[in-house]
């Protein structure tokens, strides 16, 4: 399973998919533009279900809320590489099976 | 082969001083400071805005009034009212035990306009209790029931339609509910405040000090907090447990899961092991419970997705073997899948078979990544 990083048109995704490829297309067919995966993460589905969870509960500050809907988008000023070594941080100190594959 | 235990870098716990509990002096705030928090409430701005942009402008006659009235005023209308449930009066209300006049509720009433006739729309319970008891000769002056007088809130209305709205609004509809969780404060902040010497507020008060012992810390379900912050749980039944074990399992996840919010699997996981190996006659030593910790850590990234394999796998299960869409969840599978899983990758310490023989099947029904896991041992 993969955890991915993408550079929005507007703020920066995240999110997770058992195939990182058809879930490009999904967001490049929903955007009518290219999407890409800027990182990439690949790990075991627990490991990569806990890394999201722990973004959008434990740091659900961060999220860009749509009224009281918590998106998986990030909130402004946020930039990819933040949000990578934010992702960094959180596979290290709990040592998560991720490993950066792109 | 069990994954081991990896040491994660622990943090001050914000919940040290954030919880909501640890006041041992009573804090009062005006109406003032409240009625601020709710004006800079965003949604509550928006309510406002809707009420003035459809040019709403309420009546304040239409606001409740209060006025003691005879008992022998009050009527009872059947089809609003439930009932007379006697025995709620005779075990609940009029216990000896705890019948304190002074916690007499207020009884709620439609009048109708220009008659002195209250319709009782609750309360009829606390007002029969009341004028029983005066009959019953244990108020002290007091003979005739009807001319004794209680606090009754009403509305004048003829219309029974709105009566009726009004009964099921007060017992409950459109109520905010007392949480367990607020059950549990108000037991142990009479005792941390009061000095309450109450048996279900000491007991409560000394599970409130075990857990934060732990750094464990129970917050209601609308918490902000829920879910958000390491050490914190919504799941009340945990008090329901005895002290050892709940000491057991906050101990268990201080050691090892203190970075994360505490997931309802652990209670139910700890309880039924600790029984479980109790009954076997079976101890449960430092080295299983670490090994357990490495288990969870190393295939689930803790407890959570643990929590979530185990109810796909139950569900599948049931859904497989007993051909039944929506199997009904069994909180004893937790500790058993995961005692199945500790043995399938070659764990050494003694089970309790008993334990073992229920839900074999399940392990069948796991997701695959984590059945590699143990079918490689």
């Amino acid at each position: 399973m993969n955890f991915y990083i993408l550079p929005g048109p507007f703020r920066v995704g995240f999110g997770i998919t058992g195939n990182h490829e058809r879930r490009a297309k999904d967001y490049t067919g929903a955007w009518g533009g290219e999407a890409e995966f800027k990182y990439l993460f690949e790990g075991p589905p627990s490991h990569v279900k806990r890394l999201e969870n722990v973004i959008k509960t434990m740091h659900s500050d961060m999220l860009w809320k749509l009224d009281e809907w918590e998106t998986e988008w990030l909130g402004n000023g946020w930039t990819s590489e933040q949000l990578l070594e934010f992702v960094k941080d959180i596979i290290k100190e709990r040592h998560l099976k991720l490993t950066q594959i792109r | 082969m069990i994954p081991l235990y990896e040491d994660v870098v622990r943090k001050p716990n914000k919940l040290k001083n954030l919880n909501p509990l640890k006041n041992t002096i009573a804090t009062v705030v005006d109406l003032e400071s409240r009625v601020s928090e709710l004006n800079s409430y965003k949604a509550w701005q928006k309510l406002i805005a809707e009420y003035k942009n459809q040019g709403i402008l309420l009546n304040p006659k239409l606001r409740p009034m209060i006025k003691m009235v005879k008992l022998g005023l009050l009527e009872i209308d059947e089809d609003i009212q439930r009932a007379l449930d006697t025995s709620h009066c005779t075990k609940k209300i009029a216990a000896i035990a705890t019948f304190d006049p002074r916690l007499l509720q207020v009884v709620y009433c439609v009048k109708a306009p220009g008659l002195e006739v209250y319709h009782a729309v609750d309360g009829q319970h606390t007002a029969t209790t009341l004028a029983a008891l005066v009959d019953g000769g244990v108020f002290e002056g007091e003979t005739d029931w009807r001319e004794v007088e209680v606090p009754v809130l009403y509305i004048e209305t003829d219309s029974k339609s709105f009566a009726r709205k009004a009964f099921a609004l007060i017992n409950g509809k459109g109520k905010k509910k007392i949480s367990p969780w607020y059950e549990h404060r108000t037991k142990v902040m009479s005792r941390r405040i009061d000095d309450s010497d109450d048996e279900d507020d000491i007991a409560a008060e000394h599970k409130q000090t075990i857990c934060e012992n732990y750094d464990c810390y129970p917050i209601d379900e609308d918490s902000p907090y829920a879910g958000k912050y390491p050490g914190t749980f919504t799941h009340m039944q945990a008090f329901s447990m005895s002290d050892d074990t709940l000491e057991m399992a906050c101990k268990f996840h201080n050691k090892y899961f203190h970075y994360d919010p505490i997931d309802g699997s652990l209670w139910f996981m700890l309880k039924d092991i600790k029984t479980g190996f109790d009954s076997a006659n079976i101890k449960i030593t430092d080295k299983f419970l670490a090994e357990l910790a490495g288990l969870l850590q190393g295939c689930f990234a803790g407890l959570a997705e643990f929590h979530a394999a185990v109810h796909r796998a139950h569900r599948l299960w049931g859904k497989k073997v007993y051909n039944i869409e929506k199997f009904p969840w069994q909180d004893s599978a937790i500790a058993v899948v995961l005692l199945h899983m500790y043995q399938r990758m070659g764990g050494a310490q003694q089970l309790p078979q008993h334990m073992l023989d229920q839900f074999e099947k399940i392990m069948d029904f796991v997701d695959d990544d984590i059945k590699a896991l143990y079918e490689r041992v």
